[in-house]
């Protein structure tokens, strides 16, 4: 997927249906312009996080541990 | 002499509770006071979603309590409003929404049971944005919230009605939550103190969730010292909440009059002071000069990774809420506004590795500010680059002339602790030459939120920002 140009309207279905959510006719268009810019952004943050220098950090993941 | 109504309501909450511990003012005439303000100011902040009538036979039961010698504390007796997404038993809790409309809760939220067991009289359910996912609180089933200082203006959000109730002096305190700022944003924007805890701090359970890995609760006041006060009621851990800390709490009203000499005050220039409204930098570089002529210290510091914080906010708090209202975002999706429905539906769409990465961004940054949180106390910098919009607006400008989507430009400080799991409390600091407030941020190290309130209570005994009434 080009990160340069805005998703278009049949790609928002497409995501929407791998997501097993039926998007309205007309939901893409307020929808795209705000997922491609977020999407810019998190791809940009995607590649800092696959540096070497990071490859030891995990996710932030918090365990709930019962009491005894 | 006999206070009257208006002067009863322009108390702080810790002049009202000396004055009901010591049988001078009755619980009763403090929620005549509350709801005589919220009757004069709710048509045109709909700040409320719920009024408590039934608030004044509370009192009356509260007047029988303290006159027999039966005093609970620092709250008995004091009118207090609750965001409408903290549950009450047996009392309708929308979450500022259509979908959760008709929801009574069975129980309370661990929250609201301990202010209740603290003898406090709740006074109402604020307004929110819908489900807390949103900055304005226009809200379009329940009214749009409007700014105290000026009505043409939004009370941020996601509290932005709680923001306006404390503001507007319709309670003594009121309690909003926090994901990516929802309490600190509309303590700024209203001039008021609020505090977002330490993540586990303080109990979720009972509130409606939004983003469960950044979700908290936390008290919104008029000074620190009553911000401090209704901490301590709600703090501390909670069985029936799985992210709840162990930490052990303390009295966070303990170390106010300690003030801040050689507290380590860290700036972060290149990232938290160079795009900002002149207003917004001018009061916070004020502040911090106040600080540092009460003898703390200032220290630039650098966090390499800080840029992409905003990034990681945006995927978290969209991919979190949208798996919450998975079903109800299928089943009714029109039940949602347009811009919560919008961002529910692209939450689905971004990846998972995406949402990952974001999670891992996360531990990085909160491992640079622990680093740093080696050779500071706290950190200082604006609560939002701007000062309240008016309604309806989508843009902003501060700087240039150049517009800029406001969701991205309000977050756009507030990441920080919401990404690490730092406490931090907004501060009343100034007013730009409209006369609309400006807060600044300090933040802390993990369950340090003594030394945030001892830095901010030095701030207002040396000031009178938090003094100013909006004129409504």
């Amino acid at each position: 997927m080009s990160e340069s140009s805005d998703l278009s309207a049949e790609k928002i279905r497409a995501l929407a249906e791998a997501a097993g959510l039926s998007l309205e006719q007309g939901r893409e268009a307020a929808i795209s312009p705000i997922l491609t810019a977020w999407l810019a952004d998190a791809h940009e943050l995607n590649r800092k996080m696959s540096a070497r220098k990071h490859w030891a950090i995990g996710p932030l993941t918090v365990f709930t541990h019962p009491r005894k | 002499m006999a206070k009257g109504s208006g002067e009863l309501a322009n108390l702080s909450l810790a002049e009202a509770s000396r004055l009901v511990e010591s049988k001078q003012v009755s619980p009763v005439d403090l929620v005549d006071a509350c709801l005589e303000r919220i009757g004069a100011v709710q048509d045109t902040l709909k700040c409320y979603i719920s009024v408590y009538e039934q608030a004044r036979e509370v009192a009356k039961a509260a007047e029988t309590m303290i006159a027999a010698g039966y005093w609970l504390g620092p709250l008995h007796g004091l009118p207090i409003a609750l965001k409408d997404n903290v549950g009450l038993k047996g009392l309708r809790t929308t979450a500022g929404s259509k979908v959760l409309g008709d929801w009574i809760p069975e129980e309370d939220a661990t929250v609201a049971a301990r202010l209740r067991g603290a003898g406090a009289i709740f006074i109402g359910k604020t307004n929110l944005h819908e489900f807390a996912w949103g900055g304005t609180t226009d809200n379009p089933h329940h009214g749009t919230a409007r700014n105290p200082w000026d009505t043409e203006r939004f009370p941020a959000g996601s509290s932005g009605g709680s923001g306006a109730a404390v503001a507007a002096r319709t309670c003594f305190g009121a309690l909003g939550t926090d994901t990516g700022g929802s309490v600190r944003l509309p303590a700024a924007i209203n001039g008021i103190v609020g505090i977002r805890p330490t993540i586990g701090r303080v109990s979720n359970y009972g509130v409606i969730p939004l983003a469960w890995s950044m979700d908290t609760v936390g008290s919104m006041t008029r000074t620190v010292e009553d911000c401090a006060i209704l901490f301590n009621a709600i703090a501390g851990h909670d069985p029936r909440d799985g992210g709840s800390a162990l930490e052990a709490t303390t009295d966070y009203t303990a170390d106010l009059e300690k003030g801040v000499k050689g507290m380590r005050i860290g700036l972060i220039p290149d990232y938290f002071f160079s795009h900002l409204q002149p207003a917004v930098h001018d009061a916070v570089r004020g502040a911090i000069d106040i600080l540092v002529g009460l003898g703390a210290t200032t220290h630039d510091v650098t966090v390499e990774n800080i840029h992409g914080n905003i990034s990681a906010q945006l995927t978290v708090e969209s991919c979190e809420p949208s798996a919450y209202h998975q079903a109800w975002l299928r089943e009714r999706p029109g039940d949602y506004g347009e811009d919560v429905r919008t961002l529910l539906e692209i939450g689905e769409l971004i990846p998972a590795p995406t949402y990952i990465q974001a999670q891992r961004y996360r531990q990085l940054l909160r491992s640079e500010f622990l680093e740093a949180f080696k050779s500071v106390d706290v950190f200082i910098c604006p609560t939002l680059p701007f000062t309240a919009t008016p309604v309806g607006a989508t843009t902003v400008v501060i700087e240039n002339g150049v517009e800029e989507d406001m969701l991205s430009a309000i977050m756009q400080f507030t990441g920080v602790p919401s990404l690490t799991g730092m406490p931090s409390l907004v501060v009343p600091c100034g007013f730009d030459e409209d006369g609309l407030p400006v807060g600044m941020q300090i933040m802390g190290r993990p369950f340090d939120e003594a030394t945030l309130f001892r830095a901010g209570a030095a701030f207002q005994a040396a000031t009178e920002y938090h003094q100013r009434a909006p004129s409504i």
